[in-house]
């Protein structure tokens, strides 16, 4: 396998006067990966990207690009192509001028540079405004410069930094595909920053998860979902039942809402556990064995077009499931093959508190 | 092109000129008392551009045209006028491209301020405008004149208070003077500009593969030159015409057209006509300064 074109090795860095910072991330991007960086707000996801384009230093640890060490290196000699929040564009500019603009500053000619810039436009489907200013494009369409403008002078990796946040629900959907049928095109190890981890599991090769300047763990997608390996990650990223637990023999856990079969496990008894379920590994009515089985009533019954996520209480607590099913719901039951178990468990019931798009 | 992104050209940036404005809140009802109402608030501004400049400027135009062009004549004949003319541009040259710089800088500055201590700077800095020409005139000479406090600190360290002061009293001293009520201007006018700018965009240019400087005459100063233009051209007209600072300080000894006009409608002039006509000149050159300047303003609109 190929060296990575972006390596972090125990990067530390703290903002001056503050705790705030990132702490010892190790983090590699190989040629090609998307990876996606997740979290709540202040928990050092755009930090991260600002010491990789070299806005900040850090503290201890080092960040290679492409090989190189980058350390002292400014933003500038990095060659990375960056799409800020809100762009960022140059008002007085028009598309093509804007897109035209790293490589002015490279000192490429001019009639080479909007030959270029206007190839780079049409790639990322921009092929028809190419004369209007920012101000009179669509945030949709400011966008494809932006991805243009960072990508016309074929940097080493493309770094986004929460690039969809601007948009509506609706076209922010539709552009998650386009960058990452742009990012395949031009074959670009790329960085993704969101706070929206749909965003995030749909477009990432592998999406890492951050909390307190930390990165609790990165992963493929459907990895991450399901098999987390933290409470917190299991509670941030997608919809999660957990239950502070404790196994009581090698099948069994004892929880709030009672005892739950699960697979076969090697945790030592009296082991402190989070168990996990997903909503919609929950199913209606009661198990074949009668194991797992909770009856109770309806407390929130949400309508999500394609499903129906409801909350039942049961004794000890609730139970959140989703279904496709329209009838009336008396009882549930968790398969057991789908109770996860994960480190710690003496804290209190917790629900998904992640910024589900 | 995608279908994502010809929808958006067709919903985005095209469909700009298709956007129904909502109708603006009427004030009054319309009728004819609206209409009577509306010119009862513009009276008192009909009244002062009547009274103060339009009668004022016929019968200046009457007097200029007494002996037909003659007294244009006789104003672009007489060699003072040409050196008068020169002198003027040089000190409105020197003084407003001074205060552009040292207003850019401090208007920069105080950008990057927070808000609370850039007002209280932004007080102190407007004060000046509200004194009168002959009050900076008399700060400067019992600041910078020859038994000055500054000169006089500065003879101490062994400098000719002489010389110093004659400075003061040189047309660099008047450029120096006019720049101390020229600059708050800049930086009123600039100011609002560069808060709006947003930095973002140096950083951007910077991770594009700008350097600082190259940030800088790219992306800033094409951003704020329209206005930078309007207020070169505002201090520039302010300037040319200003003559209060510039007769406390030098007299009638130096030539500038404001000055050479003053010493034709004194107690010692005698040609009414003459002067007439060179205040008409000097008041075409200063509404051209300031249309230049309104062209820009315009371009930075658009």
């Amino acid at each position: 396998m190929s060296a990575p074109v972006i390596d972090l090795r125990a990067v530390t860095f703290t903002y001056p006067g503050s705790n705030a910072g990132v702490f010892d991330i190790d983090l590699s991007i190989n040629s090609s990966e998307l990876v996606a960086i997740i979290g709540p707000s202040g928990c050092g996801k755009s930090t991260l990207l600002r010491l990789i384009a070299g806005f900040l230093s850090p503290s201890r640890g080092a960040i290679q690009i492409g090989g190189e060490d980058v350390l002292g290196i400014p933003p500038r000699k990095r060659n990375l192509g960056i799409v800020f929040q809100n762009y960022a564009l140059f008002p007085h500019m028009t598309a093509l001028e804007n897109a035209a603009y790293p490589l002015k500053v490279r000192g490429v000619s001019s009639s080479m540079r909007r030959e270029r810039a206007r190839e780079t436009l049409e790639l990322v489907g921009l092929g028809t405004v190419l004369d209007r200013v920012p101000a009179g494009l669509s945030g949709g369409q400011q966008q494809r410069v932006a991805l243009a403008r960072a990508l016309v002078f074929r940097p080493r990796a493309l770094l986004l930094d929460e690039p969809l946040s601007a948009l509506d629900a609706a076209l922010r959907v539709e552009m998650r595909d386009e960058i990452r049928r742009i990012q395949r095109e031009f074959n670009i190890a790329t960085l993704h920053i969101t706070h929206d981890q749909q965003e995030a599991l749909s477009m990432a090769d592998r999406v890492a998860v951050m909390r307190q300047g930390q990165i609790d763990q990165i992963a493929p997608p459907r990895e991450l979902y399901e098999h987390p390996k933290t409470r917190e990650v299991a509670a941030f990223v997608g919809e999660a039942n957990l239950w502070p637990a404790t196994v009581i023999s090698s099948t069994e856990i004892e929880t709030p809402i009672g005892k739950i079969v699960t697979d076969r496990q090697t945790l030592a008894i009296g082991a402190r556990v989070t168990a996990m379920v997903r909503p919609e590994k929950i199913e209606l009515g009661a198990s074949s064995d009668g194991s797992n089985t909770f009856e109770g009533e309806l407390r929130r019954d949400r309508f999500l077009g394609s499903t129906r996520r409801f909350d039942m209480a049961i004794a000890g607590g609730e139970i959140m499931g989703e279904t496709d099913a329209s009838d009336a719901i008396a009882s549930v039951h968790i398969p057991r093959q789908c109770v996860h178990l994960l480190p710690g468990g003496n804290e209190e019931h917790v629900e998904n508190k992640g910024d589900m798009k | 092109m995608t279908a994502t992104a010809q929808r958006e050209d067709h919903n985005g940036g095209g469909s700009r000129a298709r956007v129904q404005r909502p109708d603006r809140p009427r004030l009054l009802p319309s009728s004819g008392i609206k209409r009577r109402f509306l010119l009862a608030l513009a009276g008192p501004g009909i009244l002062v551009f009547a009274f103060f400049f339009f009668i004022p400027i016929t019968f200046v135009v009457r007097d200029a045209l007494t002996d037909g062009l003659d007294a244009f004549r006789r104003v672009f004949q007489n060699p003072i006028f040409w050196s008068s003319l020169y002198g003027s541009a040089m000190l409105t040259l020197f003084s407003s491209v001074f205060s552009l710089l040292v207003g850019f800088a401090v208007a920069l500055h105080l950008s990057r301020l927070g808000p609370r201590l850039r007002s209280a700077l932004l007080f102190m800095i407007a004060l000046p405008l509200t004194f009168s020409g002959l009050i900076i005139a008399f700060g400067f000479i019992l600041t910078y004149g020859r038994a000055g406090f500054i000169t006089q600190l500065l003879a101490f360290a062994g400098l000719d208070p002489v010389m110093f002061s004659r400075l003061l009293y040189s047309p660099i001293g008047l450029g120096f003077a006019a720049s101390y009520y020229l600059i708050p201007r800049v930086v009123m006018l600039l100011l609002p500009v560069l808060l709006n700018f947003e930095g973002l965009q140096l950083t951007a240019a910077e991770s594009l593969g700008a350097t600082r400087r190259q940030a800088l005459l790219d992306i800033l100063i094409p951003q704020i030159l329209p206005t930078a233009v309007t207020a070169l051209c505002l201090v520039a007209a302010v300037v040319f015409g200003a003559y209060g600072t510039a007769l406390a300080l030098v007299g009638t000894r130096l030539n500038i057209l404001p000055l050479q006009l003053y010493s034709m409608i004194s107690e010692t002039g005698t040609d009414f006509p003459a002067a007439a006509a060179l205040a008409l000149v000097l008041t075409a050159i200063c509404s051209s300064i300031i249309a230049v300047g309104e062209i820009f303003a315009a371009r930075g609109e658009t």
